[in-house]
């Protein structure tokens, strides 16, 4: 017989109760995605009012996951004494720890933001609400170098009255390829073509950073002008179905640039897409700092930051938060965001457990339905 | 370029699978209606291959891309399944759904570039997209199966169905599992979040649950529930069919994530 103690605990860790757990659970995250969530709303509505628009932080989501935690911990601790041979075990165990670890993890995340420009040295970050005032760090970060690399833009054919491409239930898109124009410029082939709603569009040049000139005829073309910011112009020759040729510049615009575009007919242009990043890069110095007394201790390194790629630096992981492409050398402030994380290695290793749960669990359960399987009958001599 | 010959080469695949159905209903052996089917999903991947060349980068970036990779998990899982259980009727609803798909992505066909953004220029893109897919396909089979036990009178065959049912959710949503992970630890990796509560991750944790819900309602059924009705946990599949569907390309259209979501696409 089983005391009333055991009974209610057993109510936690059961199966049912889990389920019950997970539907409370499921309930709360519900809530949050159906209703938008806003720190800072637009309007002071009824949901606002009653804490809904900022249900995550919440000590009713709060209680729930604690609950889950206590209710999941408990059912790993009796999976793991009753059924000792089972991966599933691992998954179990790999969901808990990372739960708690991100739980315990928000509350002691630390996050700083540092603006820095070229050739600029700094050792003291902000907290991200401008309420936790400047922090001091152990090193200090020059930014060397900051360059955006470009994708090679795209033409398209554009309704000027909607200013949609065309054709609008499957706009076609030039993606202007490099490689063939310089085999074009050596000669060895020919120059790009495509077809874009009836006009033939060649490439016959680009310039991945150009300045608009006038002409003495009043015209526009493109030059080569290396510096950031700059938007990128091709050089096109356009046939139109009539068998008349045009040969124009096109270029994207930006910020600090206007855009050309080519008015083929009166309802159509060919334009140039904004050009899209393909990768972007900063170059920090990092110097160690002598603590205390806030000087540089001579010992540096030189090391990269970029999309996914972040730098470690001590206890410190630096990424790159924010450029404004559009402005280039008008705008230097790269800004860069700094984050500590001492809960990041029991996260990792919760994840490790729940990938090893997965694989052993298919693994066991593939290998006991080949032992329960049906042998073939063998003949009978 | 490739993406003009979409309607082809997915009237070729749909009208191969379409036979296998037919010929699954009339009983005709095993054999010729995988054939069939194979060619079917042969041909879709066939398409795949093409377009990947074309576009030069993994082609998960967009909605329709996605919608690509369902279509081919779909009928392979289907196939699969029909190969290991006697089901006629599988071919047929697992063709319908698969063309459901294809005829989105012909009707409303996306702007397929070369570019990748530096974000997703990453080794966790590919894992994180086909890991999310192969188990909407997986716990897509689930639901078609779950939608006939639902109509199912007959005890005995509900119960198997009930037990292929499990199968499916349960490597479905390790894979979803899985899939959620890569992502996190991605996430990590490009913004130093593990999980922020975006719009598309609430609705991947729901999607989440529901399936761990049934898993564990069908675990309490043995223990703790034996008089819980079947029609419980296969409802639970349902309504985690349609969170999937909100997780995957519903969240672009919800107005509580619009313009909150760093995974709005397509």
């Amino acid at each position: 017989m089983t005391s009333p103690r055991t009974s209610f605990l057993k109510r936690f860790y059961s199966p049912f109760g889990l389920c019950l757990c997970l539907f409370v659970v499921l309930l709360a995250c519900l809530v949050q995605g159906l209703i938008r969530q806003e720190e800072v709303p637009f309007r002071e509505d009824f949901l606002f009012r009653i804490g809904m628009r900022s249900f995550k932080d919440s000590a009713f989501m709060l209680s729930v996951i604690l609950l889950a935690l206590v209710c999941g911990g408990m059912f790993c601790v009796h999976r793991f004494i009753h059924r000792t041979r089972c991966f599933s075990n691992l998954i179990y165990a790999g969901i808990w720890l990372t739960v708690f670890s991100l739980l315990t993890g928000s509350a002691c995340l630390e996050r700083y933001n540092m603006t820095l420009w070229k050739g600029f040295a700094r050792w003291q970050v902000e907290s991200p609400d401008g309420r936790g005032g400047i922090k001091e760090l152990p090193f200090a970060l020059q930014l060397m170098d900051f360059r955006i690399d470009y994708h090679e833009p795209t033409l398209f054919m554009v309704d000027t009255r909607t200013g949609l491409p065309l054709p609008e239930r499957h706009p076609q898109a030039m993606d202007v390829n490099v490689d063939r124009l310089a085999k074009y410029r050596a000669g060895k082939a020919d120059a790009q073509e495509q077809t874009l709603m009836g006009y033939k569009v060649r490439v016959l040049e680009y310039l991945p950073l150009s300045a608009i000139e006038e002409d003495s005829l009043g015209g526009y073309f493109c030059v080569p002008s290396p510096i950031q910011g700059n938007a990128p112009a091709v050089e096109a020759e356009i046939t139109a179905p009539d068998g008349s040729l045009r040969r124009e510049w096109i270029c994207a615009g930006g910020k600090i640039q206007i855009p050309l575009f080519v008015r083929v007919d009166t309802n159509q242009a060919l334009c140039m897409a904004k050009p899209q990043v393909k990768r972007y890069n900063a170059t920090l110095q990092v110097y160690s700092l002598d603590e205390g007394r806030g000087r540089l201790e001579g010992q540096s390194r030189i090391d990269s930051v970029g999309a996914n790629r972040p730098l470690r630096v001590g206890r410190y992981r630096i990424y790159l938060k924010s450029y404004k492409e559009d402005y280039g050398f008008w705008d230097p402030y790269v800004s860069f965001e700094l984050v500590k994380d001492p809960m990041e290695p029991v996260t990792h290793t919760g994840f490790a457990l729940i990938f090893i749960g997965l694989a052993g669990h298919i693994l066991q359960n593939s290998l006991r339905r080949r032992k329960t399987a049906p042998q073939p009958k063998t003949e009978q001599p | 370029m490739m993406w003009k010959y979409f309607t082809l080469f997915a009237i070729l695949s749909a009208g191969f699978s379409l036979l296998a159905s037919v010929l699954a209903w009339l009983r005709k052996p095993k054999k010729s209606v995988l054939t069939f089917s194979a060619i079917g999903v042969g041909i879709f991947a066939v398409f795949i291959l093409l377009f990947w060349l074309d576009v030069k980068r993994p082609p998960f970036a967009t909605l329709g891309e996605t919608r690509l990779w369902y279509v081919f998990f779909l009928l392979l899982a289907g196939m699969i399944s029909y190969a290991s259980l006697p089901y006629r009727w599988l071919p047929t609803l697992t063709t319908l759904l698969a063309g459901v798909f294809m005829a989105m992505n012909a009707l409303r066909p996306d702007i397929h570039m070369q570019n990748l953004m530096p974000i997703l220029q990453s080794v966790w893109f590919s894992p994180h997209v086909i890991s999310y897919i192969f188990a909407y396909a997986l716990l897509g089979i689930g639901f078609l199966f779950s939608l006939r036990a639902l109509f199912t009178r007959n005890r005995t065959k509900r119960g198997e169905l009930m037990r292929n049912i499990d199968r499916l959710t349960h490597i479905g949503t390790g894979f979803l599992l899985t899939g959620i992970c890569l992502g996190a630890l991605w996430a990590k990796q490009a913004w130093g979040y593990f999980w922020t509560w975006d719009p598309k991750e609430t609705w991947a944790l729901v999607t989440l649950l529901c399936y761990a819900l049934y898993i564990g309602l069908r675990e309490a059924s043995k223990t703790d529930l034996p008089t819980l009705s079947a029609k419980f946990p296969l409802c639970l599949q349902i309504a985690g069919f349609v969170c999937l569907q909100i997780c995957w390309y519903g969240v672009n259209y919800l107005n509580a994530a619009r313009g909150l979501s760093v995974h709005i696409y397509g």
